[in-house]
């Protein structure tokens, strides 16, 4: 998990990062970090405030392609995805 | 030794070997599935201690799990299996010489990929050396040598330079030259761009080499291809080029029932357990996009938006849709959110939010069950019982504030607050007691209609059942299925034997197990449990140890 930390994730994110998800889903995760830190850098540069928090309740969403989260996004005003997200992560159900 | 006994000893072999070839490291939760295992051959031996007594079987059966309870240990401090051991096992087991060798062939297996990992990092290389060379004389399998690679690699473009002398060691002890060939074909047929020439891609290039081959590769790539997915999204789906554990690799003729091995992350120490491994789930994925399409999500969705829940083992998907069903979630509705599907919670969390009063809340946001922990259940209970304001409507619907989970302070509800505001009760009293303990390491997920159509289950829904999901007992919230599915596994498990079963106590276990409960609330729900028993009370049970 050293490229998370690398990424500004505290041990205590990773290790609850770790006991949230089982490890069948996280070795997949780990699989595609080089996906995983695209996603980190572009959710970071759209202005998401608090990532390992989307990651702890939603890590899905960073199975998926960057660009797919950018169209995904396009359907709604930057600032209320922003703070959506940021408020509760589980409103990108609705998203895709 | 007893037929079905030595089965199961090989079975609990075969646990032990998977489970220690996972990871280097153990970490915390293999700890626990170590444990698990220790734990039932344990009960094991204890059954079979019951049984010597009653004359069923002999003293050598239960020598056999004690000594193999400490192989087991001496697997998980070791991490790899020592020749001595294999030896002893043989022995143990009495094996036959002539059924020796496929054990001997997954063992090696397993020690070549220990020996790869651990050798940039290991003291005791030569130890590993020497093992690998006892239990490597049964394949007899010519290694390949670079200089035949090369060409191959030239030929397609890639710079065989480039790999790392672990990747090469794993390329020559178990490529195959026309595999290889045949797989970079693939490679370049499905114009998989991000297998590049490069530093990066060569550890799971390497993999492909090695255990991968050419069908599979065409397999999953046609699958995109004919759902009109982006290639794109394939990067993400690596383990779908992977053999699934339970998948037979012919192409060495070699029976591998296990996943592919570890890769070496080049010019990166070995840190963690998890990074540094293919996880072969080409058919897992298969069989997971065939089975939600048949509940009615579209291929092309689940290919381009579910990633992590269709790459999921099929055996854990399967048993999460099971546990949705079994509380009526509707996940073959074509519309669920199919994220839920990635919690490996589901029972414990649903019955978490029944007993806290949110049964509508969590079938309006079953996603909810999905990255949620316990914390926020300590968090929740000490809102509502402070009586601080938790949650809010949209489109008619309650929803949890975030604040009562977000924080470790919102509100001044401080992680000291929460600790002397949630009650522990039923945690201590349930501390020792051998139904719980079962309940800890299993986790049932049957409720029969035998169960269902009993004289007792029947007086207990016509008293206190307030919905499909939840119990009103005396004003206490039960989760109705926590409490018939634990009722039901531990009045039939066979791991207690029948003359040591307690309904009373079993029935009072079954509903508490889990629960933020007082002990007031526990004696009422004792109470209205013993009132819907045919034989009264259950005073004798674990309260009256309490003193209740």
């Amino acid at each position: 998990m050293e490229f998370l930390k690398n990424k500004g994730f505290s041990d205590e994110q990773i290790n609850l990062l770790l006991s949230v998800y089982d490890k069948e889903i996280i070795e997949t995760f780990l699989l595609n970090k080089d996906n995983v830190v695209e996603v980190i850098d572009y959710l970071k540069e759209y202005g998401i405030k608090d990532i390992p928090k989307l990651m702890i309740e939603r890590i899905d969403i960073f199975y998926l392609p960057y660009k797919v989260i950018d169209e995904l996004f396009s359907h709604y005003e930057k600032d209320s995805v922003i703070a959506t997200l940021d408020y509760d992560a589980s409103i990108f159900d609705e998203m895709i | 030794m007893v037929k079905e006994d030595e089965r199961e000893l090989k079975t609990v072999i075969n646990a032990a070997y998977f489970l220690v070839t996972n990871d280097i490291d153990l970490v915390e939760r293999q700890k626990e599935d170590l444990r698990e295992l220790n734990y039932r051959a344990n009960i094991k031996r204890r059954n079979l201690r019951k049984s010597i007594e009653r004359r069923e079987t002999n003293v050598e059966t239960i020598e056999i799990y004690s000594a193999l309870e400490k192989e087991l240990n001496g697997f998980a401090k070791d991490g790899y299996i020592p020749n001595d051991t294999i030896k002893r096992v043989f022995e143990l087991l009495k094996i036959k010489e002539e059924e020796q060798g496929e054990y001997l062939k997954q063992i090696l297996m397993f020690n070549l990929e220990r020996f790869t990992l651990v050798n940039s990092r290991a003291k005791d290389g030569e130890q590993i050396i020497e093992m690998l060379e006892v239990t490597s004389t049964d394949l007899e399998k010519p290694e390949i040598a670079l200089e035949q690679m090369q060409p191959i690699f030239e030929k397609h473009g890639y710079d065989i330079s480039l790999l790392s002398n672990e990747l090469i060691e794993l390329l020559t002890r178990q490529g195959n030259l026309s595999k290889i060939d045949s797989i970079f074909e693939s490679i370049k047929r499905n114009k998989l761009d991000f297998v590049s020439n490069s530093k990066e891609s060569m550890p799971f290039l390497t993999n492909l080499l090695v255990y991968s081959n050419s069908d599979i590769i065409d397999e999953a790539c046609k699958i995109f291809k004919d759902a009109h997915v982006d290639s794109k999204f394939i990067r993400n789906y690596k383990p779908i080029f992977f053999p699934s554990s339970d998948e037979v690799d012919d192409s060495k003729n070699i029976t591998r029932r296990r996943n592919p091995s570890t890769i070496i992350d080049h010019g990166e120490k070995v840190e963690d357990s998890n990074r540094n491994k293919v996880i072969g789930r080409h058919r897992d994925f298969v069989e997971n996009l065939n089975l939600l399409e048949s509940l009615g999500y579209d291929r092309k969705f689940l290919l381009e938006r579910q990633t992590a829940i269709i790459t999921l083992p099929h055996s854990t998907l399967c048993r999460h849709l099971k546990e949705l069903k079994l509380y009526e979630f509707p996940v073959d509705s074509g519309k669920f959110p199919l994220s839920t599907l990635g919690s490996y919670r589901i029972m414990e969390y649903t019955d978490a939010f029944i007993e806290l009063g949110e049964e509508q809340y969590i079938y309006n946001f079953p996603s909810k069950l999905w990255g949620f922990r316990d914390a926020y259940f300590d968090r929740l209970y000490t809102f509502k019982k402070l009586g601080i304001p938790y949650q809010y409507e949209t489109n008619g619907n309650p929803k949890l504030l975030q604040s009562v989970i977000d924080s470790d302070t919102s509100h001044g509800v401080t992680k000291e607050k929460v600790s002397s505001t949630v009650p522990r009760d039923a945690e201590v009293i349930l501390r020792g007691n051998k139904y719980s303990e079962l309940l800890d390491r299993c986790l049932p997920i049957e409720i029969s209609q035998e169960t269902l159509e009993s004289s007792m289950v029947r007086q207990l829904d016509s008293k206190y059942k307030r919905t499909n999901a939840t119990y009103d007992i005396n004003g206490v919230l039960i989760s109705r299925r926590k409490l018939l599915r634990n009722y039901e596994f531990l009045i039939n498990t066979d791991l207690i034997s029948s003359d040591e079963k307690d309904p009373e106590q079993i029935l009072l276990v079954s509903a508490i197990s889990k629960s933020r409960l007082s002990i007031a609330e526990i004696e009422k729900v004792n109470n209205g449990l013993n009132s819907c028993m045919v034989v009264g009370g259950g005073k004798d049970g674990i309260l009256k140890k309490q003193g209740i």
